[in-house]
């Protein structure tokens, strides 16, 4: 799970030299030859510095810096390519077996070989461990380490996406930990032990508001290290954030509709990338806390309570778009017909509610992060409409990601407001909606028209392949499991210093060492 | 932050103290209100309270819009027709939302402001009335409650209740209560103290029964001052939650809330924030204000004369009355052969707004070189403030004409800085109290040496060396140690001959003393005033001694110069006045005073009172208090006449009364 | 005065104890589990129990407080649920910027109120006036709201000032300061107001006194009646004054440091209740506490080296 506004999301090459008063304050040595400092700047936290504890969503955005993965995602939702990995093939044709093969002579950051071995007790540690992405590792049935380079992953069933998996993006398999820090259970809370270019400097760390990493002494690509330090400070208000960018004290740093204005009026660099989905996720279709959410009429008469246009003009300042679906078009399962399923039509939204028995409408519990100020206001939005149909939405608001993923984890509430990016389209939406330990799933549901359907089609590929998503797709929306409410942009802001304007979304260990 | 105003209720001037001079229980509280009501400051205030109360009590029926009614189109708009104070990020109407958003808000804070008064009232008068031994830890829980940072409590409450706004501002209260408690206890044990309630006990009244019927009712007003401090404060805090969404669920709104809301957006606008913060602070204001008011009208606290301001000379008025410019020419002594000549001395003070009230008219004499004048009279006659006037010390806003002519120089107009040069070098000044004469925090020494330095622009060495030496003049035994002290570890009397050191440091050529023994023990005084006169003749200074005692008069004086109500009426040497005193007033002084008394006679007073200044009959003055008054009295003015050699009278029948007789 | 400073640490032992037994108690109401923050999201069922026994999450909660003070006593404070960081030094990372945020705003406050009111107590007039109304704005507008007013002015208007963060003055005094510059003024600003209002009022009780009247008639320069002799006099009551005004500083730093990201222990308490980050929550509250007190013995000495009656009996 991913939060669109992480900025560390976007491929940065510093190019130019930085502001003078960044290259001051971040204390580096002047001259040709010093690298620059890239500071940039989050709203939250993470809930873990260990990809063992804590992977996926804000979390990549502080891991990705010290630890890099076997394959490199490349581009917005485009192809893989080499990383760790110097090749990689998937075995026989049913895309059950996979293949890697290692660079000769790797490195952890601790000096320990990354070979073959170590690649396989990561794995098997991250299954093993409490990640809320484990279920990840729990695909492979085993891994197989033929020599010193070469791991053979074989997995419990057919899935296509998973060397995707073993990129560094997503869900933190990618993020290789050093197999002595695993058996000595070192701390990884203060400190990192990767084969990414940088580690975690503690000294200069202030948990919960600055991070520093410096350069990896035994990183395998030296001339990919291009600064001097990587600094991500936590700074929850987006008026500060873009102030900071202006001062200089910041180069990247995400950006909300309502700043973005002024962003542009004063000259700092706005990104703007469709593709994320904000929506009300429905996280108790089986109706187990309220029976009511189990009536598809109900479901529906929520998406038909929602004015989607009217809230993507005032939530996203006219950036986004709505939506009914979850894919974003051109992804894998996208379907132009559905659009629209659910028009704004408040009469038709009564008329459902009385006919599933709840005229009088009734009480659901949902979780925000608070921190998403979009989905702050999204949340006040929807708590109005819905009460047009007596519906009454109480939220529990998590002010930080870690606050924000213990209440939305703990299984207590009915829904939860969040925004996925889904470059990929369904394959990687459904595993985190429906597995029965994903994230996306904390009451643990099985849907029984989603989840065997969707595991048969992450063996096919091709047509045939986006054929059956294009059915899961469906399945969803006419069911209304989820209520998708607008496609809105990810918009980072970035210095005039920063050269490259983000290519990707996925926490991407270009901006900080392009080995290319 | 607004949270420091904390401070207020446990420092606030006269938190107890004025309990003891409130007269009246009820009546003091109505007087309370009408204050209230007066004063444009509060009025406005409870008018503003009322209207927020109002609207937000009213917000169904008159708010324009519903608190979460969207209008998602018109987002962030400014005032206009359709929303007199704009919409929000949502569209939503400010001005509504601020009707809605006050129910919340003003909630809290009546929640908070009546925990804090019922817990803190209550407890603080037991603990006061009782004073058992619980007190000692009641004070110690207050000390506790009033060190705990409110917000960072507040943070873990809120994680708890999942943000139950309600508990938030309970406990809000609870913190406060210690406040509270302490203002209470305080004023408690003060009203305990008091005679009336001594009276009260040994009266047989019940404990339950003291405190309803004497105690309770005058703290009434103290509850009002309290109520209005911590809900200035408790707002704040309220807000602040709001700010950080732990109160009102948003949609809902509350004042702090659509703080943050604005926050989000002010890299677009600022407008949505105006309403909020406009709003919150004119309530807040109001509620500081009416706490102010109401606690000055508890303490009366208007500008003291404190350092005082510039004095306005005046034109002398148009010889009404009367006739200042005829004194003048009616004075036997020479003015150029004089320390000091004052000449239709008259000072006024403002009253109110629009009226003055004389305190001294046309006042007349001259104190010769080394010559020891006495200024007798009563209290309410003039004299300290013809004394004080001399050296420019006045009230802020006082109108002073006539003249005032110290050797060459006309004192009257001088700018402050040019009079300053005289104060302590040429005309020195001894206090009333010696135990509020000295500044309290400084050491004696330092104090004397300070001055000497200042007036006679010595090393700090030699300062302190001659302060030691004006501290033996005065004859304190040991000056070393003494130097070393702070005046309140000093005597009355070793405090005054302090006093007199200090005064002689600029090595003055006059030393005007206003009643310089009344506070001392009749031992001491004795002392006090030969020491004045020993050092008076060794320096052959010019003397002013302000007093009513005939004693003193009799003892160092040469002259004395007699007041009654803001005039002089008789202005005679000792020997005379004593033998055969003109003015009835002085007569029956002289008569009043215990000194002359012989034992077993039945002590004379003077019956009757003072008039206060703006009192004054037109007529004679002291006619209302005098046996001797006839008609012709009353009739018209009295001038102050002479009576053979250096000697003036105001009577018209001076000439025809044989004093003594008893009529 | 020895006497006055152990009757102060005495009445600070209940006052620690009081406090982080009833954050304690408070934040072990809070939903969730410990354990469960320790593990993460996909943690079984199996695992939590095993850690909760481990923590001795199931002993009671007066067990699980002695505990706690047993270690707390040794300086242990335990360590953060979230990052696994020791309390200790989490608190000692994010102590500097509280303090120079929070003794800063003091000083401020503590110079510009005290000069305000006495100003104002002494030329009254139309000074005073002005001042009164300065310290109104002071007392209406809570210092969160000017700190925003403030950033929309003078950091995304004009670009005078940085706009969060905060630089250790180790690294550069110069940026040190101008990190601090707004938050300092959106903090002290409404301090400044109470100082001044209630420093007028104890200048005004002391400039009737007598005293003055006798130094100003012999002629002591009226620089030295006013802020040698007077304001000495009057310093007792300004300094109870700032004594609140500093546990009131505290309180706004917390709202402060959020708005301006200063990492410092406001945002941590923030962050940390946010988080339901148990151990961090009662290190910031005892933190915050014992700041307190140092302050109120400090204030202590104070008073007795201005106030001569309570040492020279």
């Amino acid at each position: 799970m991913r939060s669109p506004r992480v900025i560390g999301a976007m491929v940065v090459c510093l190019c130019a030299a930085l502001s003078p008063l960044a290259g001051l304050s971040a204390g580096a040595p002047a001259g040709a030859a010093a690298k620059p400092v890239l500071t940039m700047a989050l709203a939250t936290p993470p809930t873990s510095l260990d990809p063992l504890v804590g992977s996926g969503g804000v979390n990549g955005v502080f891991q990705a810096p010290a630890y890099q993965g076997l394959l490199h995602l490349e581009g917005n939702g485009g192809s893989l390519g080499p990383s760790l990995a110097a090749s990689f093939k998937w075995i026989g044709s049913n895309n059950s077996k996979f293949q890697i093969v290692l660079h000769p002579g790797l490195k952890f950051a601790d000096g320990t070989p990354l070979n073959s071995a170590a690649v396989k007790t990561f794995a098997e540690a991250f299954a093993a461990g409490t990640s809320p992405f484990a279920y990840v590792g729990q695909e492979v049935q085993s891994i197989a380490t033929p020599n010193d380079l070469t791991d053979v992953f074989t997995l419990k069933a057919p899935d296509l996406s998973f060397p995707t998996l073993l990129a560094d993006d997503e869900t933190g398999l990618g993020n290789i930990v050093s197999p002595q820090a695993i058996t000595e259970k070192a701390d990884l809370q203060a400190s990192s032990d990767g084969a990414g270019p940088y580690e975690l400097s503690q000294a200069n760390t202030v948990q919960g508001s600055t991070y520093t990493f410096t350069p990896n002494p035994n990183y395998f690509d030296k001339g990919a290290v291009k600064y001097a330090e990587v600094i991500i400070r936590v700074i929850a208000d987006p008026n500060t954030a873009l102030a900071a960018i202006e001062s200089g004290q910041v180069q990247v740093a995400y950006g909300t509709p309502d700043t973005a204005r002024q962003a542009r009026s004063v000259g700092v660099g706005v990104a703007s990338f469709p593709g994320s989905v904000d929506a009300l996720f429905i996280t108790d279709d089986l109706g187990q806390l309220t029976p009511a959410l189990k009536n598809v009429d109900v479901r529906k008469a929520i998406n038909y309570a929602i004015d989607r246009k009217a809230i993507a003009k005032a939530i996203t300042l006219g950036t986004g778009s709505p939506t009914d679906q979850m894919p974003i078009p051109g992804s894998l399962g996208y379907l132009a017909s559905l659009a629209n399923s659910y028009p704004y039509n408040l009469a038709k939204a009564k008329r459902l509610m009385a006919q599933a028995g709840y005229a009088h409408g009734l009480t659901l519990t949902i979780t925000v992060p608070s921190f998403m100020s979009q989905l702050a206001n999204l949340d006040q939005v929807l708590t109005t409409e819905l009460a047009k149909i007596g519906i009454t939405l109480q939220s529990y608001s998590g002010a930080t990601f870690p606050a924000f993923i213990a209440l939305e984890n703990s299984g207590k509430y009915e829904g939860v407001i969040f925004s996925f990016p889904f470059p990929k389209g369904l394959p990687s939406t459904v595993p985190l909606l429906y597995s029965p330990n994903a994230v996306g799933n904390p009451r643990h549901e099985i849907l029984p028209d989603v989840l065997p359907a969707a595991q048969a089609a992450e063996g096919i590929g091709g047509t045939k392949g986006a054929t059956a998503w294009q059915a899961i797709n469906k399945t969803i929306v006419s069911e209304a499991l989820e209520v998708p409410i607008e496609i809105e942009p990810t918009i980072y802001f970035y210095a005039k210093s920063v050269h490259g304007v983000p290519q990707s979304l996925t926490i991407d260990p270009d901006f900080m060492s392009p080995s290319k | 932050m607004g949270i420091a105003e904390r401070a207020k209720p446990e420092t606030d001037p006269g938190d107890a103290a004025p309990l003891a001079s409130d007269a009246g229980s009820r009546g003091a509280q109505r007087g309370l209100l009408r204050a209230l009501l007066r004063r444009p400051a509060s009025l406005l205030s409870l008018i503003w309270l009322s209207a927020v109360v109002v609207l937000a009590l009213g917000a169904g029926v008159i708010a324009p819009y519903g608190s979460a009614d969207e209008d998602l189109l018109h987002t962030l708009s400014g005032p206009s027709s359709n929303h007199l104070l704009g919409t929000d990020n949502l569209g939503r109407d400010i001005l509504s939302r601020l009707m809605f958003g006050g129910r919340v808000t003003l909630a809290g804070v009546l929640i908070a402001t009546l925990t804090a008064l019922v817990l803190g009232s209550v407890i603080g008068l037991l603990a006061g009335y009782l004073r058992v031994a619980i007190d000692s830890v009641l004070s110690a829980i207050a000390d506790i409650l009033m060190s705990i940072p409110v917000l960072v409590v507040l943070l873990s409450v809120a994680a708890v209740t999942s943000r139950n706004t309600t508990v938030l501002m309970l406990t809000v209260g609870v913190l406060f209560s210690a406040s509270v408690f302490r203002i209470f206890r305080a004023a408690t044990l003060e009203v305990r103290q008091e005679l009336f309630v001594t009276a009260a006990r040994t009266s047989g009244l019940g404990d339950l029964a003291i405190l309803r019927r004497h105690i309770l009712p005058r703290l009434g007003s103290l509850l009002i001052i309290q109520g209005a401090i911590v809900a200035s404060v408790t707002l704040v805090i309220q807000v602040g939650l709001g700010f950080l969404s732990i109160d009102a669920r948003p949609p809902a709104p509350s004042w702090g809330n659509m703080v943050a809301t604005a926050s989000q957006t002010i890299s677009t606008t600022i407008w949505p924030l105006i309403p909020p913060a406009v709003v919150i602070g004119l309530t807040v204001l109001a509620f500081s204000a009416i706490g102010d008011v109401a606690q000055q009208s508890r303490t009366g606290r208007g500008r003291p004369v404190g350092l005082g301001g510039s004095m306005r000379l005046v034109p002398p008025p148009v010889a009404d009355d009367l006739g200042a410019a005829g004194e003048g020419s009616t004075r036997p002594t020479d003015p150029a052969a004089s320390l000091l000549s004052i000449r239709a001395l008259s000072v006024s003070v403002p009253a109110s707004a629009s009226a003055r009230l004389t305190l001294v008219q046309g006042i007349s004499f001259d104190v010769g070189p080394g010559e020891v004048v006495g200024l007798v009279g009563e209290s309410g006659a003039g004299k300290s403030i013809t004394a004080r006037t001399i050296l420019g010390i006045v009230a802020e806003g006082a109108e002073v004409s006539g003249s005032i002519r110290f050797k060459d120089t006309e004192l009257l107009g001088l700018p402050e800085k040019e009079l300053a040069k005289f104060r302590g070098t040429e005309i020195a000044f001894v206090g009333q109290d010696p135990a509020v004469s000295l500044s309290p925090t400084h050491r004696i020494g330092a104090q004397i040496a300070e001055i000497v330095r200042f007036h006679r622009g010595v090393t700090r060495a030699e300062a302190r060396a001659l302060a030691l030496d004006l501290l033996d003049q005065v004859r304190i035994p040991d000056p070393k140690a003494a130097a070393r002290l702070y005046p309140h570890q000093i005597s009355g009397g070793m405090a005054q001959r302090v006093v007199i050191a200090l005064a002689l440091a600029g090595d003055p050529k006059m030393l005007i003393a206003d009643e310089p023994t009344t506070a001392l023990d009749v031992s001491v005084q004795m002392q006090i005033l030969g020491l004045l006169k020993g050092l008076q003749k060794e320096r052959s200074l010019g003397m002013l001694i302000v007093t009513h005692d005939w004693g003193v008069v009799a003892d160092v004086c040469d002259r004395a110069v007699v007041m009654y109500a803001g005039q002089v009426v008789e202005d005679a040497s000792v020997a005379d006045i004593f033998e055969r005193p003109l003015h009835p007033y002085s007569s029956a002084l002289r008569s009043a005073d215990p000194h002359l008394q012989s034992v077993g006679e039945r002590l004379r007073v003077i019956e009757g009172q003072v008039p206060a200044p703006g009192t004054w009959p037109s007529g004679c003055r002291f006619a209302e208090r005098c046996a001797k008054a006839v008609e012709a009295c009353r009739a018209a003015p009295v001038e102050l006449e002479s009576r053979g050699p250096a000697r003036l009278v105001r009577c018209i029948r001076a000439g025809e009364l044989d004093m003594d007789a008893d009529d | 005065m020895i006497r006055l400073i152990a009757r102060r640490l005495l009445v600070s032992v209940p006052l620690l104890g009081v406090v982080s037994f009833v954050t304690f108690v408070l934040v072990s109401l809070t939903p969730g589990n410990a354990a469960y923050t320790v593990l993460g999201a996909s943690a079984t069922k199996a695992q939590i129990a095993s850690l909760s026994r481990q923590m001795g999450l199931n002993k009671p909660l007066v067990v699980q407080y002695g505990t706690w003070l047993g270690h707390a006593l040794q300086g242990d404070l335990g360590r953060s649920l979230i990052t696994g960081q020791p309390v200790t030094q989490a608190l000692g990372q994010q102590l500097g910027p509280t303090l120079s945020l929070v003794l800063l705003s003091l000083l401020v406050t503590a110079v510009g109120g005290v000069l305000l009111g006495v100003w104002s107590a002494v030329r009254g007039g139309r000074l005073a006036r002005v001042i009164d109304s300065v310290s109104f704005v002071g007392i209406a507008v809570p210092s969160f709201i000017l700190a925003i007013i403030l950033i929309s002015l003078f950091v995304l208007k004009v670009h005078a000032f940085p706009a969060s963060g905060y630089v250790p003055i180790s690294q550069s005094p110069l940026e040190w300061i101008r990190s601090l510059i707004l938050p300092v003024v959106a903090l002290s600003f409404g301090g400044v107001g109470i100082v001044a209002k209630q420093t007028r009022a104890a200048m005004e009780d002391v400039l009737a006194r007598e005293f003055v009247v006798v130094m100003r008639a012999n002629g002591y320069p009226r620089r030295s009646i006013v802020y040698r002799h007077a304001l000495k006099a009057a310093a007792v009551r300004v300094l109870s004054v700032l004594g609140v005004t500093f546990v009131g500083l505290l309180t706004g730093a917390v709202l402060i440091e959020s708005i301006f990201s200063i990492p410092g222990l406001g945002s941590l308490a923030v962050q940390a209740s946010a988080q339901s980050d148990i151990p961090l929550v009662i290190g910031v509250t005892v933190t915050f506490t014992l700041l307190v007190v140092g302050a109120n013995l400090l204030l202590d000495i104070a008073y007795m080296a201005l106030n001569p009656q309570i040492i020279h009996r």
